[in-house]
């Protein structure tokens, strides 16, 4: 399995941190109504920007792609684990999207659409900008080699 | 180019003349509450301008639109301000459906539409036309359709690695028509009083409040003779949990008995037909519904078996395809419930011709039932379940002051069955050419998925299974609603035991697509 790049797991982190400062917030809120101090909203932020850490530390060792001969093949989850496999035949097209966070931190997202009811759009997310594009040119190459007929 | 039928432009006129008069009056008055003194003069004005306007958008949206069935596509030009021209070719037609209301079939008319298996909205409506031009755009498409099949076979026969099976359906006559299965009224009412719709419930908990008058009197009466309080302050631990007793079960008769009713009228005179690669289906008692489904783009079948069909030996079939089950999209689906292609008959009859449309073999897949550790798992969810009931009534009791809080205990009753009869409905099995995976007590459903359809395989182990070495095998397909909204998967299955099918369905996804061209 490849792993991601490594700094990927400060976006994660980032992303986690700001959920909790909205969360820090709402609570500093509540607590100005309630006539308490607003510094109880720096609990909530805490617990999660501290949580957030070893969260991140493992979604980031488990995160892993392979591109195999048929399909590619993803791990990913903390809590449920899941282990998918994209057949290229079903592959309908691929995307790199870069999100403004993303840029700042030189990152690529790989997103990759089949027809399928669940999960019907497959993302690898952490990519340094090369690598996405070869990831993305070949399994564009792959999709189009095994000639799907439309898809389902 | 066409339009749409004459009637259309009188009724959308006026539809939309009501909106456009609806409009400056509720405007009106909302800002009367605001403003005091408005001129009425106003009203009437801004009404009659709106009137004006709408009943002009209705006219303009019914020239505006047309349509034609061309050499390769339907095509569709739309729209009175931004303009929209649409061409679906008819190879990526996956069902043509079309609904008459009580209204149109007066009329003679119907509301046509053609699905897909992009989007997640219909790809084209015509609200309405007669119906011949209904029937004629199904014949066309479906025609079409086969007729592009042919050629393409042809064109492969030519390079010399054409699919024998493929060549056979599609050159088989696209006008040959067979009667495929009709309905009883037996089996209608099997059907009706076996299948369970949940809307059911909130339709009867919502709606008996909000009746006013004689009915509703009669119910708190009814429920009073029980002695069931009438009002609050009356209410005590014992008088709760007898109306609980009471009304529990009598709400969920009264909705079991609306659902059937329901059910009978939704599926009343169905008929299911095969004209050419297309099946045809036909149902309803006052709305009337048709629908294509072609064979040549199903993804999967499934088999429901709800409790009462399992009593009686009767079973039901349903086939998806990429558009959308046949039956309606979402919001049609919660109304109508599961879709059908036959809605309830005897077993082995409902078998046979599920085999004929995809050849499953039998349906003996009890043997592979999760291990008996998956078992002990849900007996722990339902005991898990059962404790809530049993911390909600002593809280009830401490809330209504006081009374026998421990009758909850009886909640624990049924965990060890009902953990059982779970277990005992799961099962899964790896035929040659399908995935068969069944679960469910109150709708037992088997899922058949032929694996050339199967998209994304996925293997996904919660914190609880991976203690437990257990897993579920999510095997997607491009169907976009499956029976009882599931999606195929064979859950609690032994960790290796997945891994091991995971790579069978990958290996055999690529062979049959190997073999196939």
């Amino acid at each position: 399995m490849n792993a991601l790049h490594p700094r990927v797991r400060l976006l994660w982190w980032l992303r986690l941190a700001v959920s909790g400062a909205v969360l820090g917030a709402v609570v500093a809120v509540a607590a100005v109504v309630l006539d308490r101090s607003p510094a109880f909203g720096a609990a909530p932020f805490a617990a999660v920007a501290v949580l957030a850490v070893p969260y991140v530390l493992i979604k980031y060792r488990r995160w892993g792609y392979r591109v195999e001969d048929d399909a590619l093949a993803l791990e990913r989850g903390v809590l449920t684990v899941v282990e998918s496999s994209v057949p290229y035949v079903r592959v309908q097209h691929v995307d790199t999207q870069r999100g403004p966070v993303e840029r700042l931190l030189g990152l690529s997202r790989v997103v990759v659409y089949t027809a399928g009811s669940r999960g019907a759009d497959v993302s690898v997310p952490g990519l340094d900008t090369e690598r996405a594009e070869e990831l993305h040119d070949r399994l564009r190459r792959l999709a189009v080699e095994s000639e799907p007929e439309d898809g389902v | 180019m066409r339009r749409l039928h004459p009637l259309t432009l009188p009724l959308r006129a006026f539809g939309h003349a009501v909106q456009g008069l609806g409009l400056p009056i509720f405007g009106y008055a909302m800002l009367s509450f605001v403003i005091e003194d408005l001129p009425v003069d106003a009203l009437f004005a801004l009404g009659g301008l709106g009137l004006a306007l709408g009943a002009g958008y209705g006219v303009a949206s019914y020239l505006r639109f047309e349509y034609e069935l061309s050499e390769n596509a339907v095509v569709i030009e739309s729209g009175v301000l931004a303009r929209r021209e649409r061409e679906i070719p008819y190879g990526r037609i996956q069902n043509v459906d079309t609904e008459r209301d009580v209204l149109k079939r007066l009329l003679g008319c119907a509301v046509v539409r053609v699905e897909t298996a992009g989007g997640g909205s219909t790809e084209a409506v015509f609200d309405f036309v007669s119906t011949d031009e209904a029937e004629r755009i199904q014949r066309v498409v479906r025609e079409r359709r086969a007729a592009e099949r042919t050629e393409e076979t042809e064109r492969a026969d030519e390079t010399g690695d054409a699919a024998t099976a493929e060549t056979a359906e599609a050159t088989r006559s696209a006008d040959s028509r067979e009667a495929l299965f009709e309905l009883s009224l037996g089996e209608l009412a099997v059907y009706a009083f076996s299948t369970f719709r949940p809307g059911a419930l909130a339709l009867v908990v919502f709606a008996v409040p909000l009746l006013q008058g004689a009915l509703s009197d009669a119910v708190v009466e009814y429920l009073a003779a029980f002695g069931v309080p009438t009002s609050l302050a009356e209410l005590t631990f014992e008088r709760a949990l007898v109306g609980l007793v009471v009304a529990g079960p009598t709400t969920v008769f009264g909705a079991y008995l609306f659902s059937a009713v329901y059910g009978a009228v939704a599926y009343y005179g169905f008929r299911l037909t095969r004209e050419g690669d297309d099946l045809r289906y036909e149902r309803g008692a006052l709305q009337r519904y048709t629908g294509s489904i072609p064979l040549s783009k199903v993804q999967t079948l499934s088999v429901a078996e709800p409790v009462v069909m399992r009593v009686l030996g009767y079973a039901g079939l349903a086939i998806e395809t990429a558009g959308y089950s046949a039956g309606g999209n979402d919001e049609r689906r919660v109304a109508t419930g599961p879709p059908s292609a036959v809605p309830a008959a005897a077993i082995e009859e409902t078998l046979a011709l599920g085999r004929r449309i995809e050849p499953f073999g039998d349906m003996e897949i009890d043997v592979q039932r999760p291990p008996t550790v998956a078992r002990r798992r849900y007996a722990f969810r339902y005991a898990l379940l059962a404790a809530g009931v049993l911390a909600l009534s002593y809280a009830a009791a401490w809330a209504l002051g006081g009374g026998p809080w421990y009758v909850a205990f009886v909640a624990f009753l049924p965990v060890l069955p009902a953990a059982h009869l779970k277990w005992t409905h799961m099962g899964y099995r790896a035929r040659e050419d399908h995935l068969v995976l069944r679960r469910g007590f109150w709708n037992r459903t088997t899922h058949v998925v032929p694996y050339e359809r199967l998209q994304t395989v996925s293997r996904t182990r919660s914190v609880f299974q991976r203690r437990l070495g257990l897993a579920t095998l999510v095997a997607d397909t491009a169907s976009s609603a499956t029976l009882g909204g599931n999606v195929p998967a064979a859950i609690d299955i032994d960790a290796e035991e997945a891994d091991r099918l995971h790579g069978l369905c990958r290996e055999r996804l690529q062979e049959r697509l190997g073999a196939g061209r």
